[in-house]
């Protein structure tokens, strides 16, 4: 039983991300950080692929301001979620690009980097681990469960040891489909922390079979040190538990949080608050579809896919295409259902779906995927699919992917010219220039604060419907007239 | 009474959630009055005041205690405005007034026809009309003979204490 | 007694109901620790139940029908506010069966009877039914509806001349005729029934014999649908056209063994229809031959309740908000005990002097009296407007003494400090009413106060 379970707020990040498409701007977060301060979290996650893409291409923010104003305004301090070698993105990049990421986040306040390779081939965050720690950041590494007849106990506690040896800081369980049970916790969390000799363990689990909270519980049981909440408002379903269950949890174990509930209370209303002035949906938790367990697609993903689907007319084949992901899933090796993959198995199965032939057309990253192209599978894809891919064993590259792949620096620099910022130089490298040349500054100077009667007033600006508000507080009258 | 509550402490973002979610929850009613740590708020919306929605089973009114006033469906009255409005009388012509504030019913039940309209000869003391007030009907009649030269009054509209009814010009 | 799902303890209590009785039920509430939710018509915006309540919603424009009347929009409103629990007043909805079972149906729960209870005793034919089970007497009459004039007459026969037709949906005093000979039966019949179906939207009428000299005596019912208890009876004779004007308790005119009979009797009738909350069944007592008979029960609460608060000590409303949400009644009958002598008299904004016309206007300036044993109900402040649209009370003042000269003079000095400008009002007339020698003798009877205004005029 651990007497410490520190947790690890994922509100400005993953949160979000699941419930409401990413869409949560700077400025919706700045007037809250000296709140999110004092609730009492060990450590706040401020970036991840999906966040740092959304912001460029739709929010128009540069994310760098963004690592840069949260880290300077919070003293929790933050951990940013890269995917590893492709870091923001799908594709794979070079050592040099990795390590200078490392170097501007660190540069930007980030003091923990949280890698994950969505294969668990830890060759593929060395180099992650490796440019974090001589930048001066801690690293959390990443093993993501999946289910399936290879991911057994005894596996993940290989990959353990393996992050083990690069010196990981923490160790992170990391299960973005929920489908970790109490069942399976009980013996995959002592062979996890007894492989981890030491090293503290965090739990990230999302919500989708709703057994995340009591997961919790056995991880404070097992000995794991930390867990990845979310504000109440921005919890379940898709998203991560919330906070406040967790600790409710802890203090009923006689564990300690260090979270101050008043605090919390507090800046879940906020949240809560914003959903409502925004029009966003709130986290509701959801009863478990069984289904899950056999199709394992991200809660992001899906509803992504609901809209993508409806946009074609095709709703009403989701159920269809979930089925054929499981089957696909399984043709492949057993890929885990995690970014980028899991878009590489949804759309292959969309093919096979719409096609009425499986796997008469596959993308060229699937073919990659099965060439090797991104990492050392968990197991060998099926004889039908490599027969219908046309790739023989030979074919198959067990090299580290990114050795391949020439330094990208020196011709970005040539490109961009020597003034060309660190910064500048590694959205060149993700972006097209027309996205970066989108970018809008922040506003200066940024909302540090708010209060309840200013956020009251937010909201009333908000309605369209409203005539005519009368407010009376404190002495004073404010009246707002549509 | 506004004087101090006795949950006034600080407000904070949970008591205005609270308010924000009632607000939302009430979002078919027009105008709504909240209370909460010391904070007072009054809304109203755009649109009438009746929301939209039909009455289901429209219940009905009750037969025993207070006397009810009748289940007369009279439209709707026009909107309260008190349109200030220059009153353009033929010479000689009487402005029947209203004797007190009121409801008016331009006939003595629904679906009846009305006391008088315009252009009806009317005698002295004839009725013209029905002014409600707290349930009790209250006749209302011409002083003089004439023509009824205008009604300036809908049925059911609210009247005030000496508003101008309908007008009569002599024979 | 009907078994009903069982009742859940009430966090939030909408009134669904305006004027002096919505404040008296948010005090009774505010006693509760209970938070309220007030539904409002535009013309009582700036009320005092209003400002009583946190939480208001305006459901609609100043008519009744449109507004206070409007059961679907008070529970969308509840619904709307977090309210579990309705209280209807009285009037309005308050004795509306499809009312409480809407309540009931959408998860609310109706502070009074059961739905039928309120159906059955709302018809005035069945009603007069179940009392005859009940085995309490029932005025001499027509034991069902009268399908026409022959029939009336046929019955009208039996009891004798003068006789009264009411109208079955009727209450309140609204819809009576009095007949007093054969020849006048059928042309008031056919009035009767065409009035009955405008006012009531029901032409249905019954026939009693119609008795003079009676006195209006009624019996307060509290029920937690088991233990069934009578709280004593108020004498409400002093009437003006079937509305009343001063209530009191104790009846001076009841000897002990008829207010016996009486509570028994209506305890057991109570315990018949199967009720639940508070009611008040309302008798006349016919001193001449020492009887009383049923006439009709209110399933709601009677404007005239301080008076039975007052000698009693029990507080009706808050009784009532506690049974709605599963509590039991402690006492016994035998714990019910009066004390002293309570008379209530209403104020209400008429002129005598024009007719009793309504007086509607700006209370300009406003003095309620106080000083031992007096109460006073009232939702006006100086200031207020008193609205044309509904009822045209103002404030009900109780006195209270150790006897019925005390409670008297307390009520005579309470009008003489009464001070209302801005709009005419009864105190006058009432001061001057209860000043009456046959007022002060306690000889009242229900033409009473038609009685004195004659002999005022004259």
């Amino acid at each position: 039983m651990t007497s410490q379970y520190g947790l690890v707020d994922v509100t400005l990040r993953d949160a979000h991300q699941c419930l409401w498409s990413t869409r949560m701007t700077t400025p919706m977060m700045t007037p809250i950080l000296s709140a999110i301060d004092q609730v009492g979290y060990a450590y706040i996650n401020i970036l991840g692929g999906a966040v740092f893409d959304v912001q460029v291409r739709f929010l128009r923010e540069n994310p760098w301001e963004r690592v840069g104003l949260l880290c300077s305004q919070l003293r929790t301090p933050c951990d940013g979620l890269t995917r590893g070698q492709s870091l923001y993105t799908f594709e794979l990049f070079p050592d040099d690009v990795v390590a200078l990421n490392s170097k501007v986040l660190a540069r930007r306040g980030l003091k923990v980097l949280t890698v994950y390779d969505a294969l668990n081939d830890m060759r593929n965050i060395e180099s992650s681990v490796r440019s974090a720690h001589e930048a001066g950041m801690q690293v959390n590494a990443m093993l993501v469960y999946a289910l399936s007849p290879v991911h057994d106990d005894a596996y993940f506690a290989q990959r353990t040891r393996a992050l083990l040896a690069l010196k990981a800081d923490f160790i992170s369980i990391k299960d973005p489909t929920g489908m970790l049970t109490v069942k399976r916790a009980r013996t995959l969390f002592p062979a996890v922390v007894a492989a981890a000799a030491g090293t503290p363990v965090q739990l990230h689990t999302h919500c989708q079979s709703a057994e995340a909270p009591d997961v919790h519980t056995v991880a404070m049981r097992c000995g794991i040190r930390y867990g990845h909440t979310a504000v109440q408002p921005l919890a379940n379903g898709a998203s991560l538990p919330a906070a406040e269950d967790v600790d409710d949890r802890a203090r009923a174990l006689g564990v300690h949080t260090g979270i101050h509930r008043s605090a919390l209370a507090e800046v879940s209303a906020y949240f809560a608050l914003l959903a409502e002035r925004e029009g966003k949906p709130r986290g509701r938790p959801q009863p478990c579809d069984p289904a899950l367990f056999e199709h394992q697609v991200p809660g992001g993903m899906i509803s992504n896919l609901k809209s993508q689907l409806a946009a074609m007319q095709m709703g009403h084949r989701l159920p269809e295409i979930l089925e054929e992901t499981a089957r696909v899933r399984r043709d492949l090796g057993y890929p885990i259902l995690v970014s980028p993959f899991a878009q590489y198995i949804v759309t292959q199965a969309v093919l096979n779906v719409v096609q009425g032939e499986r796997y008469k057309t596959i993308p060229d990253e699937v073919r990659r995927y099965a060439l090797g192209g991104y990492g050392r599978l968990a197991a060998e894809p099926s004889a039908e699919f490599m027969a219908r891919a046309r790739i023989r064993p030979h074919d198959v590259c067990t090299a580290v992917p990114a050795a391949a792949l020439q330094p990208a620096l020196p011709r970005l620099r040539q490109q961009l010219g020597a003034s060309a910022s660190d910064e500048h130089l590694l959205l060149a490298a993700f972006y097209d220039r027309s996205f970066i040349d989108a970018l809008q500054p922040l506003p200066t100077p940024p909302r540090l604060s708010t209060t309840p009667l200013m956020e009251l007033l937010r909201f009333l600006e908000s309605r369209t419907d409203l005539q005519r508000a009368s407010v009376r507080y404190a002495g004073a009258e404010i009246t707002l007239s549509g | 009474m506004s004087t101090a509550s006795p949950n006034a402490g600080p407000l904070s973002f949970q008591d205005v959630l609270q308010l924000v979610e009632l607000i939302q929850s009430s979002s078919r009613f027009s105008e709504l009055k909240l209370r909460s740590s010391g904070l007072e708020i009054e809304l109203r919306r755009a649109g009438p005041a009746t929301p939209s929605v039909a009455p289901a089973s429209a219940p009905a009114p009750s037969p025993a205690g207070m006397p009810e006033q009748g289940t007369a469906p009279a439209p709707q009255p026009p909107a309260a405005e008190k349109q200030a409005q220059v009153l353009h009388t033929p010479p000689g012509a009487h402005v029947v007034t209203a004797p007190m504030m009121g409801t008016v019913y331009r006939a003595p039940e629904p679906g009846a026809a009305p006391y008088v309209q315009p252009g009806q000869h009317v005698e002295a003391g004839q009725q013209v009309c029905i002014i409600e007030v707290m349930k009790l009907m209250n006749a209302v009649h011409a002083e003089h003979a004439g023509v009824v030269s205008q009604v300036l009054v809908a049925d059911g509209q609210v009247v005030d204490f000496g508003q101008p009814l309908v007008v009569i010009s002599p024979v | 007694m009907h078994p009903t799902a069982a009742p859940r303890p009430l966090t939030r209590v909408l009134v669904a109901n305006r004027g002096e009785i919505a404040v008296r039920i948010h005090r009774a509430c505010h006693e509760l620790g209970l938070p309220t939710v007030q539904v409002y018509s535009e013309a009582d915006r700036d009320s005092m139940a209003v400002q009583m309540a946190d939480r208001a919603v305006c459901i609609g424009p100043a008519r009744s029908s449109d507004s206070y009347l409007r059961g679907d929009l008070i529970v969308q409103a509840a619904q709307a506010l977090g309210a579990d629990a309705v209280h209807p007043g009285y009037g309005f909805l308050s004795e509306n069966a499809g009312f409480a079972r809407l309540c009931e149906a959408s998860g609310l729960t109706f502070i009074g009877p059961p739905a039928d209870a309120i159906a059955t005793m709302g018809d005035k034919a069945r009603a007069r039914a179940m009392a005859r089970e009940a085995g309490m007497p029932i005025t001499p009459g027509s034991s069902g509806t009268l399908a026409d004039a022959a029939a009336a007459r046929a019955v009208a026969a039996e009891l004798g001349y003068p006789v009264i037709l009411k109208a079955v949906a009727g209450g309140g005093g609204r819809g009576m005729r009095v007949v007093h000979a054969e020849a006048d039966l059928a042309g008031h019949f056919d009035t009767a029934v065409h009035e009955a179906r405008a006012a009531f939207g029901d032409g249905a009428v019954y026939v009693e014999k119609f008795l003079t000299g009676i006195r209006h005596v009624e019996i307060q019912i509290l029920s937690d649908g088991d233990t069934v208890l009578h709280l004593g009876e108020r004498d409400c004779s002093s009437q003006r056209r079937n509305q009343k004007l001063v209530e009191e308790s104790p009846c001076p005119a009841l000897s002990p063994a008829m207010r016996q009979a009486m509570g028994d009797a209506a305890v057991h009738l109570a315990r018949h229809v199967g009720y639940r909350s508070a009611g008040t069944i309302e008798c006349i007592v016919d001193p001449a031959s020492d009887v009383f008979f049923f006439m009709e029960m209110n399933t709601r609460i009677q404007v005239e309740h301080p008076v039975t608060e007052c000698v009693t000590g029990i507080d009706i409303v808050k009784e009532q908000i506690r049974i709605a949400g599963g509590g039991r009644l402690t006492m016994r009958q035998a714990d019910v005990q009066t004390q002293g002598h309570a008379i209530e008299c209403r104020i209400n904004a008429e002129d005598p002097q024009r007719g009793f016309a309504p007086s509607p206007g700006r209370i300009t300036s406003l003095h309620f009296p106080g000083g031992p044993g007096i109460r006073v109900d009232s939702h006006l402040r100086a200031g207020m407007q008193v609205v044309p649209f509904y009822d045209s009370l103002i404030a009900k003042i109780i006195a209270w003494g150790r006897d019925r000269d005390e409670a008297l003079a307390r009520l005579r000095r309470a009008l003489a400090e009464l001070q209302v400008e801005g709009v005419a009002t009864t105190a006058g007339f009432i001061a001057r009413l209860i000043d009456s020698e046959a007022f002060r003798r306690g000889a009242v009877h229900t033409r009473f106060v038609e009685a004195f205004m004659q002999e005022q005029a004259a």
